[in-house]
């Protein structure tokens, strides 16, 4: 990941955000580190505006990335973010661009888990799998594969800029703040308790027979540290939900302009 | 018989998602029907999932033979990553967090809060 730090942050030197032969670049390297020849075939850009950044299929094992969300994304960054200077500023646009595609890089490497590695994780991906969640979007914030993607891909920035944490002031904490918002994804105040997202994926899917397989035990809070269960999207208490959130909240009204949404 | 637990595999994920996944699995949970979101409604070809399933869309009133090859193996999705720059909460979020309340909290959170509030009970009013 070195090698794809200094592209990083020879651009951010300049002034320059990652252009699409960095991109290519910083994917084929990825796919290499992380030996994933057999998941990954092919790369492709478009220009299509939606909402998706990026996307991977497992069929066809290709990477498709949504120039001009990309772009969005950035302008949004570039007006909402406060209180940083310009180096950090870009750094973090560019870390948000590997973001997008270590997200879909670890999509590929879940199907390497899936049938390679014997851990529950890989059982998760693969009851994941049995949820035809294609069509309905309402299932996004709570699909275990999109959770992991997202958690996981902000772990590896977060020990990425690990290292040259020495130069930087306020971006560790804005990286931190984005992955604590990942892992509170999915996860609702409701009627004095708080819906655990993995329920409400195969509850919504139409798969809830199969949640008997992740024996979700009233003591799995003594079972698996709060980051784990973050992760999976298993039972979080009402306390945990409070900190977690009131310390998201309060970074992102630090850090960002209108970045909350009341509906 | 049974669906099988993970202490039937001594704890071997992949085995145990191996079965999960299995036409065995399906006969072991006595399914006699399995239907879907989508109207999309499966039935074992002789009792037997092993044997294949026919499938009938009751939206469309599409029939697929238990012998066609779809019958077997399973549908690949695409996963995508969908840009949401903001934290969505709710009204009943909001509350319970205490932000309303909170001088710590950006007055925006406040503000948005209670144009949200006026503007429901408004609606509200008009019916």
């Amino acid at each position: 990941m070195e090698n794809i730090l200094k592209i990083i942050y020879d651009k951010t030197l300049n002034n320059s955000i990652l252009n699409l032969k960095d991109i290519e670049k910083i994917l084929e390297l990825l796919v290499i580190e992380k030996e994933l020849n057999n998941y990954i075939l092919n790369i492709n850009v478009q220009n299509i505006r939606g909402i998706n950044l990026a996307s991977y299929s497992n069929y066809t094992k290709k990477i498709t990335i949504y120039a001009d969300m990309i772009h969005q994304m950035i302008n949004d960054i570039e007006n909402s973010i406060l209180n940083i200077n310009d180096f950090e500023i870009t750094l973090y646009k560019n870390l948000s661009i590997l973001q997008v595609l270590l997200h879909e890089i670890e999509h590929a490497n879940q199907q390497k888990i899936a049938y390679n590695e014997n851990s529950l994780e890989a059982l998760i991906i693969r009851l994941s799998y049995l949820v035809k969640n294609g069509y309905d979007e309402k299932l996004y914030e709570y699909c275990p594969e999109e959770r992991l993607a997202e958690i996981k891909s902000f772990e590896e920035i977060i020990s990425l800029i690990g290292n040259i944490n020495n130069k930087l002031t306020v971006l560790p904490d804005i990286i931190e703040t984005e992955k604590l918002k990942r892992q509170l994804g999915g996860y609702h105040y409701r009627n004095f308790f708080v819906s655990v997202p993995i329920v409400d994926y195969f509850t919504i899917g139409n798969k809830k027979d199969l949640l008997a397989a992740l024996e979700l035990s009233s003591n799995i809070q003594e079972k698996y540290e709060l980051n784990d269960r973050f992760k999976f999207g298993f039972p979080i208490s009402v306390s945990e939900y409070s900190i977690s959130m009131k310390k998201l909240i309060l970074s992102l009204n630090t850090n960002f302009n209108n970045r909350i949404n009341i509906k | 018989m049974a669906v099988k637990t993970l202490a039937d595999f001594d704890n071997d994920y992949q085995a145990y998602a191996d079965y999960l996944e299995s036409a065995e699995c399906t006969n072991d949970g006595e399914y006699d029907v399995i239907a879907d979101q989508y109207g999309n409604v499966y039935t074992p070809t002789e009792g037997d999932w092993t044997k294949g399933h026919g499938h009938k869309n009751e939206n469309t009133n599409y029939d697929r033979p238990s012998d066609s090859k779809d019958s077997y193996g399973r549908d690949w999705k695409n996963p995508w990553l969908k840009y949401a720059g903001k934290l969505n909460l709710t009204l009943a979020e909001v509350e319970f967090l205490g932000l309303l309340h909170d001088d710590k909290q950006n007055n925006q959170v406040k503000v948005f809060a209670k144009k949200r509030q006026l503007s429901k009970k408004n609606k509200f009013k008009v019916k």
